[in-house]
């Protein structure tokens, strides 16, 4: 069964007097275990796609199906379930919550699922030790870089030991040598856990990471082609 | 825990704003702990002392309502002792009434040399339970001895316009109860200053016998004055003990027909008390309102990645709530230490009232009171201000998309 299948699905927008086509008719399955790359120019619809299969926004027409079922018949709540212990999300802008420290922000997920205080502080140090940011354990996210605010982004979305992690443009706000390491972590996580990993780029420097990649123009897929590793 | 560790983080992160916040929530405790204590004051007054004068319950004789002479003598209870008996004998009245006690006041010129005074006495027995308050102002002497001739207490006021002291004579002169004058010489047992005018300007004390003895009025007596274990349930008592001693006709005062006027303005004190809280309240509210939503918009993309890795709407409900609390609590804390200051100062120097005490039925130094319950409320009510405040902010945050929050658009 693959762990995402998106049945023609189609995203309108309003913007004043003007209708927006964002995503126009998107088919796509996700098996676990693939490194998938959403590729195509800036405004082409990448995030509203990866948003969609998030559950962070719903399709205008069309069906999103993760692990079989439906998100569009699923309650606000049962959608934040499935955000919490299904998907791991890292976000171009990191998105970490600047009063806590680094490891308060990788424990933050195991909380929302009420983890246990133990096993939830050996998890994230564990996490934190993967990422390698060890030393930082204590630091807020204003005292890390950019690549090392990503990293603990990383670990944060792989706490609740997701069966998909979403990362849009992950190494967008990186420099060159930065971004490689987070996507080496990426694939590093996808080879030996297994991880299933979709995340979008306009950059073709960094698609060699991902197993296979969609081209997406104007809210539409061009191609769906597998690529070797 | 943890979201209490965020909101208390968020809290010092946003330190401007939290400011203000608390700020807004000290000046509604301290105003709300000021006039709570400046009405406790009253209402400390009223119950704690007034009332032990006056009794919650009064039993005069049949008539007493329509006498035009406050000090007459023609509206009698006759043989106290019995009505003080079938009181006693009753189960229902026994359980509820705590002090009952025979009551004489009439009015008199105290002369001493060519020194005189018209004043009311009151005639109590020795032991009396009721003007605890007299009996523990009394500077000199003591307050009627139970052995040592005919004995009068006085005020300091009283005795200074006679020229008196402990020990000397003074003469009472009155009408008795057939009409004609009477008078009689008693040594000055005691001299009491109570600070209230109502008191020390307008009565005397002398024990009850002497003054049946001084009126003629050997087993009469004017009222017969109640203290009830529990003051709200006078007019049931009222009620009660007009059928026991029906067949003596009384005419049954409550503490409320007795104070009518100071009730009234306890009443309305307490009014003006809840439209100054209420306003304060709206303000403090209000700007707690506007100042969380001031920073809703700063802190979305935060909510938006909480609500993104799969906090649920109620979690950040809660925690924002959470926020709201714990700087109504630090607010409530601070204002309560801040207002406690000028509260405690005139609680325990007092504020001068003047000619304003026979109003307010205290003595001329009025004191603040506040009690702890009092405290807590006013407290509780600054961190509800805080929690209110906070709600409309932490409301239109939750309602507010996942998406919209993120900043993320097409």
């Amino acid at each position: 069964m693959p762990l995402i299948e998106l049945r023609n699905i189609v995203k309108d927008y309003t913007l004043g007097d003007t209708l927006i086509h964002a995503i126009r008719g998107v088919t796509l399955t996700v098996e676990p275990g693939e490194v998938l790359s959403v590729v195509g120019p800036s405004g082409c619809g990448k995030t509203t796609l990866l948003n969609m299969v998030g559950c962070i926004d719903t399709p205008t027409s069309g069906s999103v199906f993760f692990g079989g079922r439906d998100t569009g018949s699923l309650s606000d709540g049962a959608l934040a379930d499935i955000r919490l212990h299904r998907i791991g999300f890292i976000f171009q802008s990191f998105n970490l919550v600047p009063v806590l420290t680094v490891r308060e922000n990788v424990e933050l997920p195991m909380v929302l699922a009420r983890v246990p205080p133990p096993r939830r502080r050996q998890t994230a140090d564990r996490l934190i030790e993967a990422v390698g940011l060890g030393r930082f354990a204590r630091h807020k996210p204003r005292e890390l870089s950019g690549g090392q605010r990503q990293r603990v982004a990383i670990a944060r979305a792989l706490v609740n030991t997701p069966d998909l992690v979403i990362a849009d443009e992950p190494t967008a706000n990186l420099d060159s040598r930065t971004g490689d390491e987070v996507l080496r972590v990426i694939k590093g996580l996808n080879e030996h856990d297994g991880v299933t990993f979709i995340f979008s780029t306009h950059n073709p420097a960094i698609l060699s990471y991902a197993t296979r990649q969609v081209h997406l123009l104007d809210g539409a897929l061009e191609s769906a082609k597998p690529e070797a590793r | 825990m943890f979201f209490l560790r965020m909101a208390f983080l968020s809290i010092l992160k946003h330190r401007r704003r939290s400011m203000v916040i608390c700020i807004s929530i000290v000046v509604s405790v301290v105003v709300m702990v000021f006039v709570q204590g400046m009405l406790g004051g009253l209402r400390k007054s009223f119950f704690d002392e007034l009332l032990q004068d006056s009794g919650h319950l009064q039993i005069h004789g049949t008539g007493w309502e329509n006498r035009l002479d406050p000090n007459s003598l023609a509206v009698m209870l006759r043989k106290p002792q019995m009505l003080i008996h079938d009181i006693q004998a009753d189960p229902g009245l026994a359980a509820e009434v705590s002090v009952a006690e025979p009551m004489l006041r009439f009015g008199a010129l105290l002369v001493h040399g060519e020194r005189s005074v018209e004043i009311a006495g009151e005639g109590v027995i020795p032991e009396t339970r009721f003007y605890s308050d007299v009996r523990s102002a009394t500077r000199s002497g003591s307050f009627l001895p139970a052995t040592g001739g005919p004995v009068v207490a006085l005020s300091t006021s009283t005795a200074r316009l006679l020229d008196l002291g402990t020990g000397d004579s003074v003469v009472a002169l009155v009408q008795d109860a057939t009409g004609s004058p009477y008078y009689l010489s008693y040594t000055v047992a005691g001299i009491f200053s109570t600070g209230k005018p109502q008191i020390d300007d307008e009565l005397f004390f002398m024990p009850l016998t002497d003054a049946q003895a001084l009126l003629g009025l050997p087993d009469e007596v004017s009222e017969i004055r109640l203290t009830i274990r529990h003051p709200q349930a006078a007019p049931a008592v009222a009620r009660q003990l007009s059928t026991v001693l029906g067949a003596a006709h009384p005419f049954v005062q409550t503490w409320g027909d007795i104070q009518g006027g100071l009730v009234q303005l306890i009443r309305l004190g307490d009014l003006y008390s809840s439209v100054i809280d209420l306003i304060v309240v709206l303000v403090a509210a209000t700007v707690i309102t506007s100042s969380i939503l001031m920073t809703i918009f700063e802190r979305a993309p935060t909510f938006g990645a909480l609500r993104a890795i799969g906090m649920k709407r109620r979690q950040l409900f809660g925690m924002l709530m959470q926020e709201g609390f714990l700087l109504g609590l630090a607010g409530s804390f601070l204002g309560i230490c801040i207002g406690l200051l000028p509260v405690l100062y005139l609680q325990d120097r007092g504020l001068d009232v003047g000619a304003a005490a026979r109003v307010l039925g205290t003595a001329t130094t009025y004191r603040f009171a506040l009690s702890a319950r009092d405290a807590l409320a006013v407290a509780a009510a600054g961190v509800l201000i805080a929690m209110g405040g906070y709600l409309y902010g932490a409301l239109a945050s939750v309602r507010t998309g996942l998406l919209e929050s993120l900043d993320q658009g097409v």
